[in-house]
């Protein structure tokens, strides 16, 4: 903590955030030191605290497109507020117009991250990265605030190490005036919505690119691990047997499906990959439970909770119960459920810890 | 007689009908009845003494011709009792006629009421077989529909399937053309690595002999100064010097060692390292973010940092 960091009563450190850009948070507010970043395959997302306790996140969609360059569409692109990169004479529409720009021209949207990790495909993503976060998180507070920023658990059905995109975001963050810390997905779960229970139980996180799991024992993660499956396999499966882009089949599955009531073609293929991705996910976790010698022995049953965008369709919670009792869970279980905020949640989680460790 | 007396009529007019059960209702246990023939002959003996009294008053011609027509009176009027009686008997007949006709007929109305019934129930029932075979019609279009909708299901999943092998098909067969080539650049690289290894070992051996022939000689000069004078003096430390440092040399030679399997902090610098310095343009400042308020984390904070001191006390 720095001179410009005066402390609370609580030991937090006070901020004032400038003022200067259109994006600050509560222009002229207090703030807590400390944010929290969710890095995610589908969407990045920041949080922050002010000093009365409301949460502000700021989120974008992780997506571009490339798109003709010239001056009367930059000029457009800013009067509808979209956002727009110019890279090696490319222009690049940035978040949510990307994706809905790929559906009007059935184009596909070009992913910075990939099954949860930085995409090694897109040359372009690096910038556009570094903006982004500038975006959200915009200048530190003071030199060196923390931020904690969300990363994958080792993948236990792919063979690839997490260690390069956690130092990729460590490099921006860094570049970008902060003291980073990573956190695993999972984790950051726990700690946003297992407070009630001394943050001992099982935080999942249903990204785009992977589901992450944590097992917790009083905040302390005993078994982290993912799977690299996620929203954006079912788009690309959909996509597959539908003869669409996955574009188009993120919006069919982002339009208000419910699983439990298909009600058309379109519909039943998004349940269907649903239904499978979740049954996947549960054989892996159980498998990986059961091979754990560390696992620990909960006391009494824990509470499974439920977050990220993909969790977000209607029914999850229930077709997630359904396959859940098909199995032989290792593990007693009281409750599963999905957070109030799912989108939030890994943020959340981020902030708390950064918040914990000023 | 100018008039008939209609006795009956004026019985029947001046009596009124009631039943046994109403009369014991009323407490009548006994009642005294007078038949109509008993009343008839009070009348006719009262008649008789009106008519004897008043006898020595009319003449005997006009008695004759009352007793006359009293006679043709009684005649008139047995004829008519005998043809009531007749009529009675007749009406009888015919009211038993009538009654087995009815009987008759209540047993024919027996029968419809019976048929009709039946009809009902045959109705009944076949309404009960078309409703059944309505709702078995319409579980059959329901089954069929299902059968419809699983069988196109399993089209979609049996073609997301074929197409989902067709998609792992091309990534092993990418993978295979991966490990091939990294087979090759790996044999390639062996190759290489032999060579290299072969190169270092020639330039140690080379370096050893170069050494060797080195010390050899700093041996045999050594071995030619001969002592006492200062000069000899110096330059045998000078040698001496030069033959420790030969070895020295000797000692330190590095041995070639395999790299590090995986160094994740390296990994990470290396990583931290990559961040894209490109200047672009942008409007990206300038665009709003969206953004919105969440529920606090105050309690969630709470509790952990209550947690984080207890674990530390």
């Amino acid at each position: 903590m720095t001179d410009s960091s005066p402390e609370t009563s609580s030991g937090a450190a006070l901020v004032a955030e400038p003022a200067a850009e259109p994006n600050a948070i509560g222009r002229g507010c207090r703030f807590e030191s400390g944010r929290g970043l969710d890095v995610g395959t589908a969407n990045l997302a920041s949080a922050i605290q002010d000093v009365d306790g409301n949460v502000t996140i700021k989120i974008q969609r992780n997506a571009f497109i490339d798109i003709e360059t010239d001056d009367y569409t930059r000029s457009m692109l800013t009067r509808l507020n979209v956002q727009y990169v110019v890279i090696n004479g490319r222009m690049v529409v940035v978040g949510d117009p990307a994706f809905e720009l790929a559906n009007i021209f059935n184009r596909e949207t070009r992913r910075p991250m990939k099954d949860g990790v930085i995409s090694p495909n897109e040359q372009d993503a690096m910038p556009i990265e570094k903006m982004l976060l500038e975006n959200l998180l915009g200048t530190p507070n003071f030199p060196g605030e923390r931020v904690y920023y969300s990363v994958p658990a080792q993948p236990i059905d792919a063979d690839f190490n997490v260690i390069y995109h956690q130092g990729v975001f460590g490099g921006l963050l860094k570049k970008l005036g902060f003291d980073p810390k990573p956190l695993v997905e999972g984790h950051a779960v726990v700690f946003a919505e297992l407070a009630e229970d001394d943050f001992t139980g099982i935080g999942i996180s249903c990204g785009g690119g992977m589901f992450n799991i944590c097992v917790s024992y009083k905040s302390i993660p005993a078994l982290s691990f993912s799977t690299t499956r996620g929203g954006d396999w079912i788009d690309r499966n959909v996509a597959t047997v539908l003869g669409i882009k996955a574009s188009r089949a993120t919006a069919i599955k982002e339009r208000g499906v419910d699983l439990r009531n298909p009600k058309n073609r379109e519909e039943e293929a998004v349940q269907i990959y649903y239904r499978n991705l979740i049954s996947y996910t549960l054989e892996e976790i159980k498998a990986r439970f059961e091979s754990s010698s560390g696992m620990p022995a909960f006391p009494e049953p824990v509470e499974i909770v439920c977050a990220g965008g993909t969790s977000m369709i209607g029914g999850f919670t229930e077709i997630f119960r359904e396959e859940f009792e098909a199995i032989r869970f290792p593990i007693a279980v009281k409750t599963i459920r999905r957070v109030d905020d799912p989108l939030y949640s890994v943020s959340k989680g981020c902030l708390v810890a950064a918040l914990s460790d000023v | 007689m100018g008039e008939c007396l209609d006795i009956q009529g004026a019985i029947e007019k001046s009596t009124s009908e009631v039943s046994l059960k109403d009369l014991t209702r009323k407490g009548f246990k006994h009642v005294k009845v007078l038949n109509h023939a008993a009343i008839t002959r009070l009348i006719s003996e009262a008649v008789d003494r009106v008519i004897s009294s008043r006898e020595r008053e009319i003449s005997a011609s006009e008695r004759q011709r009352v007793i006359d027509e009293s006679r043709r009176e009684f005649d008139s009027l047995a004829r008519s009792r005998i043809e009531e009686q007749s009529r009675v008997g007749q009406l009888s007949a015919e009211n038993e006629t009538l009654r087995a006709e009815m009987e008759g007929l209540r047993r024919r109305v027996d029968a419809a009421a019976e048929v009709q019934a039946e009809r009902d129930r045959v109705l009944a029932s076949e309404k009960a077989l078309l409703l059944a075979v309505e709702d078995y019609r319409a579980r059959c279009a329901e089954k069929e529909q299902s059968h419809a909708a699983l069988e196109a299901r399993d089209r979609e999943r049996q073609h997301a399937a074929d197409a989902r092998t067709e998609s792992l098909n091309l990534e092993i067969a990418v993978l295979r053309e991966r490990v091939s080539e990294a087979d090759r650049s790996f044999a390639k690289s062996e190759g290489q690595l032999d060579a290299k290894n072969e190169e270092i070992a020639r330039l140690s051996r080379a370096a050893e002999e170069g050494f060797a022939r080195f010390a050899a000689e700093v041996e045999a000069r050594l071995s030619t100064i001969g002592s006492g004078s200062g000069v000899d003096e110096a330059l045998r430390g000078s040698l001496e010097g030069i033959r420790a440092n030969i070895a020295d040399i000797a000692k330190g030679r590095v041995a070639i060692r395999k790299a590090e399997s995986f160094d994740a902090e390296a990994m990470i610098k290396f990583a931290e390292r990559r961040t894209d310095e490109t200047e672009v343009e942008s409007n990206i400042s300038k665009v709003q973010v969206k953004q919105t308020q969440a529920a606090g984390v105050k309690a969630s904070l709470a509790r952990l940092k209550e947690l984080q001191k207890r674990s530390s006390e």
